[in-house]
């Protein structure tokens, strides 16, 4: 029983890290229609990043996911200023094939610096465990879902509950409309373009936390990022949220059922199944848009 | 015609388009050297044939089409690169062909919107909304409902609502018409009769030519992309059947 419960915290714990680091996907795709292939190699550059301040530079663990964020920002304002902004009349294939490039340039550039090495982030004071009875909960997984879930609260209020959110939703339900109501589209497109990249290295931080990473395992992120996208739609930074700990809940307790190999085959079944049968998500309605 | 009305033609602008040639792809002209002017206060309506370029006039006046030749002026000010944004900041507000409500977010989001330009002022902001409230009683107790869930009607409604928050001084209206039931036909035109009562100045684009011309001061018809007529419209009664059965090559 007591593992059972343990393997629940656990998942839940994860998945609300999974979340995190499918919503800068999810952003991307509801708002600006993006594709981004290059959302793992993002998000494992983040993690590297924020590898390199911590464990690098002996700096605080808590306070460098805020710089991390801030970089990646001005790379994605910088992406789009320079290749995104030109792609937004091609067709699906050609923004994928450029963020494939993408992708590739941001590994090769990551391994040129960092090597092919497998990294763990040093927790320092977020490494001890919380004991509750017979229950082993690590500091770090419960700080890496609570950061995520603020993180993605506080973005939902956004979206929800401002002007510039309904802007944002607008813009991604109609985009010429939203430029005749004087919306500046671009202007408003750089914008969502960095924070979906911010929020793709806000994804790798948190995921240093719980997991070790290397620059070449990067895809694997990508496949659970979509996985958490499908389930969740494009709705909502909650549902986001939901699906995440949906899949974190599975992926451990499939774990406690199965031998550890056939997990990750189990999830891409998943994976398989919810395309087959909700390419709506778990929402329930048709919405393509955020 | 009310004060109000006064106060809204003697300050709106001249908005013309001279000499325009513009297209959407590099080989295709679809307007060739296409003049006309929207004069202030008055109602100027272009008609013609499908693809005879209407709405791309209206879509160069509003700056969603750059022209290859030729100047869009306003008050006689070269506006032809000016963005979509930046000409609503000057008065000039357009209402799109078909629906074109935010589906997914609530009436009073698709207002707020429609008033993005007062976001920095919510004060003003709130009173621009209260005040299409006013003016459109209908849409009060729909604030939070999903305008996509809105009937053809009512979405036409809040679009008129969005389009006017701003109170600008020249309104460019696209096929207002298009995709309504008939019995909700009438509710449009006569809208747009309040609107000329009011004495706003208004492009309309329109395919239905009876309604039209009943609403015009000014008429212009545009075949194959170039001028064809223009003038009063009192000059255009007589000809209408000859002008429709013309476009429709009966």
């Amino acid at each position: 029983m007591n593992e059972i419960v343990q393997s629940l915290i656990n998942g839940a714990l994860l998945g609300g890290v999974y979340g995190g680091l499918a919503m800068g996907l999810s952003l991307l795709l509801g708002v600006l229609r993006i594709v981004n292939l290059a959302h793992s190699a993002v998000l494992i550059f983040g993690a590297l990043l924020y590898w390199q301040f911590v464990n690098g530079f002996g700096l605080d663990p808590l306070l460098m996911i805020a710089p991390v964020v801030l970089i990646a920002y001005l790379f994605g304002l910088g992406v789009h200023r320079g290749v995104t902004q030109y792609l937004t009349r091609e067709s699906d294939s050609t923004v994928m094939l450029a963020f494939f490039g993408l992708m590739i340039i941001l590994e090769s550039i990551a391994i040129m610096i960092w090597t092919t090495d497998t990294k763990t982030v040093a927790l320092g004071y977020l490494s001890g465990v919380i004991r509750i009875g017979d229950l082993n909960i690590p500091v770090s997984r419960v700080v890496a879902a609570a950061i995520t879930l603020v993180v993605l609260v506080a973005l939902h209020f956004f979206l929800t509950r401002t002007l510039t959110g309904s802007a944002i939703r607008g813009m991604a339900q109609n985009r010429d409309v939203a430029a005749m109501v004087g919306i500046n589209v671009e202007k408003l497109s750089r914008r969502v373009f960095g924070a979906g990249i911010a929020l793709a290295a806000f994804g790798g931080t948190v995921l240093s936390l719980v997991s070790s990473f290397s620059p070449q395992e990067h895809t694997r992120w990508l496949a659970w990022a979509f996985l958490v996208v499908i389930l969740g739609g494009l709705g909502s930074a909650m549902r986001t949220l939901v699906a995440g700990i949906a899949v974190g809940i599975f992926e451990t307790v499939v774990g406690l059922l199965i031998p550890f190999q056939y997990t990750y085959l189990a999830l891409y079944a998943l994976l398989a199944v919810a395309l087959l049968i909700r390419n709506e998500g778990l929402g329930g309605i048709k919405q393509r848009t955020i | 015609m009310n004060t109000e009305a006064t106060a809204v033609s003697v300050t709106a602008p001249e908005l013309a388009l001279n000499d325009i040639t513009a297209g959407y792809f590099a080989n295709d002209i679809v307007l060739e050297s296409v003049s006309m002017t929207v004069r202030p206060g008055n109602v100027t309506v272009v008609l013609g044939p499908n693809g005879s370029g209407k709405s791309t006039s209206l879509r160069v006046m509003s700056g969603f089409l750059r022209p290859r030749t030729g100047t869009v002026t306003l008050d006689g000010q070269d506006i032809s690169t000016t963005s979509p944004a930046d000409r609503l900041r000057l008065g000039i507000a357009t209402l799109p062909q078909g629906r074109s409500v935010f589906p997914d977010l609530s009436v009073d989001e698709n207002l707020r919107l429609g008033a993005w330009q007062l976001r920095n002022d919510k004060g003003r902001l709130n009173d621009a909304v209260d005040a299409m409230l006013e003016r459109y009683p209908k849409l009060k107790p729909l604030r939070t409902r999903l305008a996509g869930s809105l009937s053809g009607g009512q979405a036409r409604l809040l679009e008129f609502a969005r389009t006017l928050i701003l109170e600008p001084s020249v309104l460019l209206i696209d096929e207002p018409s298009v995709g309504l039931a008939p019995v909700l036909v009438d509710d449009v035109y006569n809208e747009l009769e309040r609107l000329k009562d009011e004495g706003r100045t208004i492009l309309l684009v329109d395919q239905n030519v009876q309604a039209a011309i009943g609403l015009a001061d000014q008429v212009y018809t545009l075949a194959y992309g170039k001028n064809h007529l223009q003038g009063a419209r009192d000059s255009f009664e007589g000809q209408l059947d000859d002008l429709i059965k013309q476009w429709l090559n009966l």
